[in-house]
């Protein structure tokens, strides 16, 4: 077998093979070296990328009836989380945390907001929002409006939520996403926490992926 | 006359508390979680101990300051948060069910009266062999530490 290499006939086709690979190796590395971010994307739990998602203008209505929409969203950082004041476990809890998670985090960062959008804007009117979110902190912001309006922002991201109401009743209970959504100063879907949430999870990721971000822009 | 009758009248209610109760069932830390003040729909959370080798089950929940109780549990499916409503609770023979936060928990409905940290009621747990405990249930805050303690422990 060696003999047979070390024959030249056999040498050049072997040479120009290793050249190959030699090139290709090189080019990948060079190409992993110029892109070092792109390697530490895939280790932020949550963070989209190099996809984030720019999406359109929405028309919610804000927990004082005012529009809300993507212009509203930029400037700032934005955590959205979806739900319905109905619900007695697993909103409040992360209602809870996030007022945890935003105490902490404003000590250190400018242009937050936390976001509730109601999915079941039927029951839930600007009023009833505005105590809602105004009780775990009075900074954080309520949407909605009416189905069609909350949709026009939940259809865009890929919000799953579901209405159990087989009759007319006043009494159902809603299913709906348990994540929160991350959106950075330019209005794009950057990241997607999922449950169950933990402040100092939260506060991680999301410092993770801010400065993430902030490199690339 | 009068006075015997009503002797009789207390042992008798005496005498058929103290038979309907659970002595196999302890029922600790149950509390109420305040809610924003127009919230119709509450949770409460509390530890359900079976100190017998039968299975007990749980299965109708009361309060006088709400007009219904059921027994729900919490799940993430694919991202998806759902309550699934239980119609009765089976607590095992020397087991401890908890009902807490992001798991299984009662669910209040309409308050009769805005409830705030520091109020206090009663919940009565009646069982499928006739018997009912009543215990004290404290209206608390939620604590985003004790959520997160729970989380470890599941």
């Amino acid at each position: 077998m060696i003999k047979t290499l070390s024959n030249s006939k056999f040498l050049i086709p072997a040479m120009a093979i290793l050249a190959m690979l030699a090139t290709s190796a090189g080019f990948y590395i060079s190409l992993k070296q110029s892109q070092p971010a792109l390697g530490d994307s895939h280790k932020i739990e949550g963070l989209f990328w190099p996809n984030p998602k720019q999406i359109n203008d929405f028309n919610t209505l804000d927990q004082m009836n005012k529009p809300f929409g993507l212009e509203q969203l930029k400037e700032k950082w934005s955590f959205i989380f979806f739900g319905y004041t109905h619900c007695p476990d697993v909103c409040p809890i992360t209602m809870s945390v996030m007022n945890e998670v935003y105490k902490k985090l404003a000590t250190q960062h400018d242009n937050l907001q936390v976001i509730f959008v109601s999915v079941d804007p039927e029951r839930d009117t600007s009023e009833k929002l505005s105590q809602y979110v105004s009780y775990f902190n009075d900074t954080f912001i309520g949407l909605g409006g009416n189905k069609e309006k909350v949709d026009s922002l939940t259809k865009q991201i890929g919000v799953a939520y579901f209405l159990n109401k087989e009759e007319q009743t006043e009494e159902y209970l809603v299913d709906h996403s348990a994540s929160i959504f991350i959106f950075d100063p330019k209005a794009r879907f950057v990241g997607k926490l999922s449950a169950p949430h933990e402040s100092s999870k939260i506060i991680k990721q999301f410092t993770e992926i801010k400065k993430f971000i902030n490199a690339q822009n | 006359m009068h006075k015997i009758k009503h002797l009789l009248l207390v042992s008798i209610l005496f005498f058929s508390c103290s038979l309907s109760a659970n002595e196999n069932i302890s029922i600790s830390d149950v509390w109420i979680s305040e809610a924003p003040p127009n919230v119709s729909v509450l949770a409460a959370y509390a530890k359900i101990q079976n100190t017998s080798d039968e299975l007990q089950t749980l299965i109708l929940i009361r309060c006088p300051l709400f007009s219904k109780i059921e027994l729900h549990l919490s799940k993430v499916i694919d991202g998806v948060a759902k309550m699934e409503k239980q119609n009765s609770l089976t607590i095992p023979a020397q087991d401890t069910i908890e009902l807490s936060p992001g798991a299984f928990h009662l669910m209040l409905f309409d308050p009769k009266a805005p409830l705030k940290s520091g109020d206090t009621t009663t919940i009565t747990f009646t069982f499928a062999d006739g018997t009912s405990n009543t215990v004290e249930a404290n209206v608390k805050k939620r604590n985003v530490s004790d959520h997160e303690h729970d989380h470890h422990d599941h």
